[in-house]
């Protein structure tokens, strides 16, 4: 196979038509002409034995008719010099020998023909060749009638001559002839292959070249050119070639150039259809966003109503329970704040509505802004203080309050941005501002502001804020709620009333949220706001430690009174009672959280009362007020009054004239809006005790906070372990109760962390109790391992819960008269709460949203396992199942069958 | 009134008749001089039919000429030949053909041996004298011995020796050839050849003493086997031959003395011009004769020669001088 493809090529196939055909006609022509040559020696021999013999019998006509023998001795001398020719004998017609020279002898059966010559005998290696001796007639006769009577005249046979020939000397010339022509055949043959081979070589050669630079262009090497030679039709195919080449460079450039410039306009094409398909993914993943938005916010919004109205229903029925008219007072306003929440909130969606269609018409009313801005602040107050943040509200002096707008819409700009910074902000502080710009006659420019110590925001963050149904952060709705359209509404209002908003923020250092409006103002102020603000020279006193709450009550008590002291901490505090407190009226002591523990208080204001014995007003959170102040303190260093943060102007001056004037409107010695002492509160079992609450779900964090407060503990709720660490190193905690479950760092981790920090401490240490769902013995005895005490199991029995505190803080607790767990009220929050979960789980799952979807599955688990929902928990778990096996079919049967299940909670019992 | 028409129709009757015999005369005298010749040749070939244009062309008028060859069919060539004036036979065979035919018309053998015609006569009337009585002429080849003798003589002046091959034609002549032959070459050697001797055995002799050989003709068959060992011995010998032919000089005698087609058509044409075989026939040879030399052989020989012509004339004036 390999031998025969080695003539594949134009030589090897050039090689085998000339040398085949030479090698064959060589070998026919050597054949031929050996075979030629021999005949030809063989024939000449003949010849010149046919010759000799016919000369011989004609010269042996005298001889042999006169019988002169020495004549024909003589005739026959000369043949012999021919080396072949070894005898001649003459014999007459009888066959008998007449002469003879050399070595012959006649065989005896050799046959003598009479009239012809010729090869009349052979043996191996000697022929024989006779002639016969005729005697001929002479024609003289000049006439032909006797000439041809001479022709006719009969011709007499006289004898014959015979000579003999070897062969010896034919068969050695044949032998030669036959070498000899196979020598020059094989010369020839050799040469005419060299000369095949140098032809095929020269023909091959240029085609072969011919043939790489062919290759070459295949492989679009363009550039090497043929050379021009061998063969006419080679130079002539190489010039092709050549042209050839040189045209499709041409054509390559040519097509390079049009591709180049088709690739060009295409790219540029395609740069403009990725631009506009950008553009239209953009649109599209605005669109998808928005829709999204939309079915979160729809999703939401049902809950976004019900928290106010779950407000409002609280406060309600604790107004049902308390006695106090102080408290009613609160709770009322309180309820009045919800219920104007959940209006604003359902106005956020009419405006939003209505400034869709451009329906809006702002009001141009007179209204009191430092009051407008406190009942905002006030609505947020419990929710700051709740997470122990400063909530200031700070009305620059210079700021006129008697002014003219929309303040409806005021308020919806200031709750909207109040609401989002408290919400964003887990501590330190919010601050809202207002300032004087610029007034020109009765017009003034006021710059608000809100500012929080919150997480923050990027840009990305930011550039989302204002866009309707989006907040900075998906996570953010379901952390924080709201309906994603405050913001909106507030730039569009803010636009509205002809100013502009901006936002500041930086990642974990906070947002400020900035707006001016120009609004009129009143040209003197109202008669009653002059009655309510005498200016007054009593000497006050402001303690703080906040700078902006020092500032802001400052600011307050100065709209009273000229002469206002303000102490950032006690050295000063000391100082200014050293040297004003026979002067001093009244002393406000603003109370942080850390301050608010019985000692740091008793100390500060045993302190105090060394030098000053005048009134003192503690301003504190509500809350703290209630649970934190002991009924001692009151007993201890009376006079002494609480009022609640954040201050009221109104409270303030109407406590100021009490205090000044001794006019009560109660006759309990307190005036209008001032809090009873906190023991007179003090009726629940765990009072006095800081409960550290860790729960990932927001609900259940809710909840048992709620029942852990009602029971008279005070509640320090967390969404992780991480914040449960960081609220034990931050807080007096006496017990803490810990989910397992939880995002970040679960309860096992926070437990370890705990019990460890805890051993470093000579602290009393806090009892850890454990709460699960799970009934998985692994998890429990991790838990106990890692320093939980006891293990409580959801769902929550709260008699057990608060017994379980009680049992580990020392306190004894009878049955509760009341369960928040069994409340109508509850139960509708946990219906809605499991609706709103279920909706998320399945857009979460319509997304692929996995992380969202474990977020969800392990919410509904917690509530199912807090409220004992045994069958909604395996429902739970058959759906997670089938998700985790990936059938959508089964995805969504199991999915209705939670739906079902949530939908007919209200007939459904809980088990 | 009658008698003047009568008269004048005699008359003219008689003036007519006398016209008639007049004419009749006239074409009798013109068929009587127009003489018509027949020639019968053995062949037609070139030597014959120059026998017959060379005579034909001296006789152009008032002869008429009619060739006849054996070769051709020859129906009714008797009564041609009976009606004819002359008949001449143009070689041995046509005369053979035409003695038996001619009965008593005047015939003129030609190209024909003395010996042959000789043997025709006898055969056909018995005697040469009878066929010449009958007409019967003959111009025959042979030459006379004279002319050999001279033209010997010429080109061999200083030669003495001389020798003769005689056949049985010349046998009975051989003295008188001899005698005839001292008087220029003393010593004559005659090679007498019988019909069974040895033709060498008997010529080898008489070549090998002779400076000259004179080969005379004789029977066919003589001359035939003879020629042959005459020129090899001549050759061997290196002894002159003279011939009778011109084939024989050819061959390689020194010369020949023969007479040609273009001779006898001439000695033909002069014998009918002259009418002489009209009364009897004449048995003569050719008065013309021509000469033919190998100058090879007188090369090899050394022998100067003369032209032929030369010679021929001096033979004819040797001829004349001999003549009384």
């Amino acid at each position: 196979m390999k031998r025969w493809l080695t003539f594949s090529g134009i030589h090897g196939r050039i090689l085998l038509i000339s040398v085949v055909p030479l090698v064959i006609i060589t070998g026919i022509l050597t054949t031929f002409t050996a075979a030629s040559r021999s005949s030809d020696v063989e024939l000449a021999l003949k010849r010149v034995g046919l010759a000799t013999v016919s000369y011989l019998a004609a010269g042996a006509e005298y001889g042999m008719y006169a019988g002169d023998r020495g004549a024909l001795a003589k005739l026959s001398a000369a043949p012999l010099k021919t080396p072949s020719i070894t005898g001649v004998i003459f014999v007459d017609k009888d066959r008998q020998q007449v002469a003879s020279t050399g070595s012959i002898e006649l065989p005896a059966d050799m046959p003598l023909h009479a009239k012809r010559s010729g090869k009349s005998f052979s043996s191996a290696e000697v022929w024989y060749f006779s002639a016969p001796v005729i005697l001929a007639a002479q024609t003289v006769s000049d006439y032909e009638d006797e000439s041809s009577d001479a022709s006719r005249a009969q011709q007499e046979l006289l004898g014959w001559v015979v000579i003999s020939i070897s062969l010896n000397r034919m068969l050695e010339r044949q032998q030669e002839v036959i070498t000899v022509s196979i020598l020059v055949a094989s010369l020839v043959l050799f040469i005419s292959v060299i000369i095949a081979i140098r032809i095929g070589r020269s023909i091959s050669s240029p085609v072969k070249n011919l043939t790489q630079l062919i290759q070459g262009f295949e492989a679009g090497n363009m550039l090497p050119m043929a050379k021009e030679e061998g063969a006419t039709e080679i130079q002539t195919l190489a010039r092709g070639i050549n042209r050839l080449a040189s045209n499709v460079r041409d054509s390559n450039r040519k097509l390079k150039k049009e591709v180049s410039q088709a690739t060009q306009q295409l790219r540029s094409t395609l740069e403009n259809l990725g631009n506009r398909n950008s553009d239209l993914e953009s649109t599209q993943k605005e669109l998808e966003t928005a829709i999204a938005a939309k079915d979160h916010f729809l999703a939401r919004m049902s809950h976004e109503l019900r928290t106010p109205l779950t407000s409002v229903i609280g406060f309600s029925k604790l107004l049902t329970t308390s006695t106090d008219p102080a408290e009613h007072d609160e709770y009322t306003r309180n309820i009045l704040q919800s219920s104007s929440l959940l209006l604003s909130i359902i106005d956020d969606i009419l405006d939003y509505s209505k400034m869709q269609s451009d329906a809006i018409v702002l009001e141009t009313i007179e209204f009191d802004l430092q009051s407008s801005l406190e009942d905002i602040v006030a609505m947020h107050a419990y929710n700051a203080f709740g997470k122990s943040i400063e909530l200031v509200l700070l009305v620059e002096s210079d700021v006129p309050c008697a002014l003219r707008g929309d303040p409806m819409r005021l308020r919806q700009i200031i709750n909207n941005l109040l609401g989002n910074s408290i919400k964003f902000t887990a501590q330190g502080e919010v601050i809202v501002r207002v300032s004087n710009l610029e007034q020109q006659g009765n017009e003034v420019s006021l710059g608000f502001s809100v500012k929080d110590s919150g997480v923050g925001m990027d840009p990305e963050q930011m550039g989302k804020l204002f866009k309707p149904f989006s907040q900075a952060d998906t996570s953010i709705t379901r952390r924080f709620g709201g309906s994603g359209l405050g913001l909106v509404i507030c730039k569009q209002l803010v636009e509205l009333m002809g100013g502009k908003i901006i936002v500041e923020s930086q990642i974990d250092k906070g947002t400020e949220f900035s707006f001016n409006l120009r609004l009129l103002c009143e040209a003197a102020p109202s008669t009653a706001q002059s009655e309510i603000l005498p200016q007054r020279q009593q000497m006050m006193a402001v303690y703080d430690r906040h700078p902006w709450s020092r500032r802001s009550l400052r600011n307050q008590l100065s709209r009273w009174s000229t002469d206002v002291y303000a102490a950032a901490n006690t050295a000063k505090l000391m100082e200014l009672l050293h040297s004003k407190s026979d002067q001093l009226e009244v002393l406000l002591l603003g109370l942080s959280p850390a301050e608010m523990a019985e000692i740091e208080l008793t100390e500060l204001l045993s302190t105090v009362r060394i030098l000053y014995h005048g009134p003192i007003i503690l301003l504190a959170c509500l809350s703290n007020l209630r649970t934190k102040i002991p009924a001692s303190i009151y007993s201890t260093y009376d006079p002494i009054y609480c009022l609640s943060k954040p201050l009221r102007q109104e409270n303030l001056q109407l406590w100021l004239e009490s205090i000044v004037e001794g006019d009560t409107e109660d006759g309990t010695g307190r005036p209008a809006g001032l809090l009873a002492p906190a023991a007179e509160l003090n009726r629940s079992p765990l009072s006095g005790l800081t409960v550290l609450v860790a729960e990932d779900n927001a609900y259940n964090l809710q909840l048992i906070t709620t029942i852990v407060e009602l029971a008279g503990a005070t509640a320090v709720g967390v969404g992780n372990g991480r914040e449960a660490v960081s609220a034990y190193e931050e807080h007096a905690i006496d017990i803490i109760l810990m989910d397992i479950h939880m995002p970040e760092m679960d309860g096992i981790d926070a437990t370890r962390e705990i019990i460890n920090q805890q051993s470093k401490s000579e602290q009393p240490q806090a009892a850890i109790l454990g709460l699960t769902a799970n009934v998985i013995a692994n998890e429990e005895q991790e838990l106990r391992k890692a320093g939980a005490l006891e293990i409580l199991y959801k769902p929550i029995d709260e008699d057990a819960l608060i017994k379980a505190i009680g049992r580990h803080c020392g306190r004894a607790v009878n049955e509760l008269d009341h369960s928040i767990l069994s409340s109508s009220q509850q139960q509708g929050d946990l219906k809605h709460e499991l609706a709103r979960q279920v909706s998320a789980l399945s857009a979460a799952l319509d997304q692929g949203n996995q992380a969202e979807s474990r977020e969800i599955f392990h919410q509904l688990s917690g509530i199912s396992g807090l409220f004992g929902m045994s069958e909604l928990r395996e429902r739970v778990a058959a759906l997670r199942e089938a998700i985790q096996q990936g059938k959508q079919e089964t995805i969504q049967q199991r999915l209705l069958y939670v739906t079902e299940f949530v939908s007919n909670l209200h007939a459904e019992p809980t088990d | 009134m009658t008698l003047p028409i009568a008269n004048i129709a005699r008359t003219a009757l008689q003036l007519s008749l006398l016209l008639l015999l007049y004419w009749t005369a006239n074409v009798s005298v013109a068929a009587a001089q127009s003489a018509h010749i027949i020639f019968v040749a053995s062949k037609n070939s070139a030597p014959y039919n120059r026998v017959i244009e060379t005579a034909s062309a001296q006789l152009q008028e008032n002869y008429q000429f009619e060739t006849y060859y054996l070769e051709q069919n020859n129906t009714g060539l008797a009564k041609k030949l009976a009606a004819s004036s002359l008949i001449i036979s143009v070689g041995t065979n046509a005369a053979r053909a035409v003695f038996p035919i001619a009965e008593e018309k005047p015939l003129i053998a030609v190209l024909i041996t003395r010996s042959g015609f000789i043997s025709l006569a006898k055969k056909h009337f018995g005697s040469v004298e009878n066929s010449l009585q009958h007409k019967i002429s003959a111009i025959y080849l042979d030459q006379p011995i004279s002319r050999f003798l001279n033209l010997a003589a010429l080109l061999m002046p200083e030669a003495k020796k001389l020798g003769i091959m005689l056949g049985p034609i010349h046998k009975n002549n051989a003295s008188n050839i001899e005698v005839q032959a001292k008087t220029l070459f003393p010593e004559t050697h005659l090679a007498k050849i019988g019909k069974k001797d040895h033709p060498i055995h008997t010529l080898e002799p008489s070549i090998k003493n002779s400076e000259l050989f004179i080969a005379l003709p004789d029977r066919k068959s003589i001359n035939r086997n003879t020629a042959k060992w005459i020129l090899q011995l001549s050759h061997r010998h290196k002894v002159p031959v003279i011939a009778f032919s011109k084939k024989y000089a050819d061959a390689g005698a020194l010369a020949s003395i023969y007479a040609s087609p273009d001779d006898v058509g001439r000695q033909l044409a002069n014998m009918i011009a002259n009418k002489a075989y009209t009364e009897r026939g004449i048995f003569t040879a050719s008065d013309h004769f021509s000469i033919q030399l190998n100058a090879y052989i007188a090369k090899a020989l050394n022998i100067q020669l003369l032209t032929p012509a030369q010679y021929r004339q001096q033979v004819l004036t040797l001829e004349k001088e001999a003549m009384p």
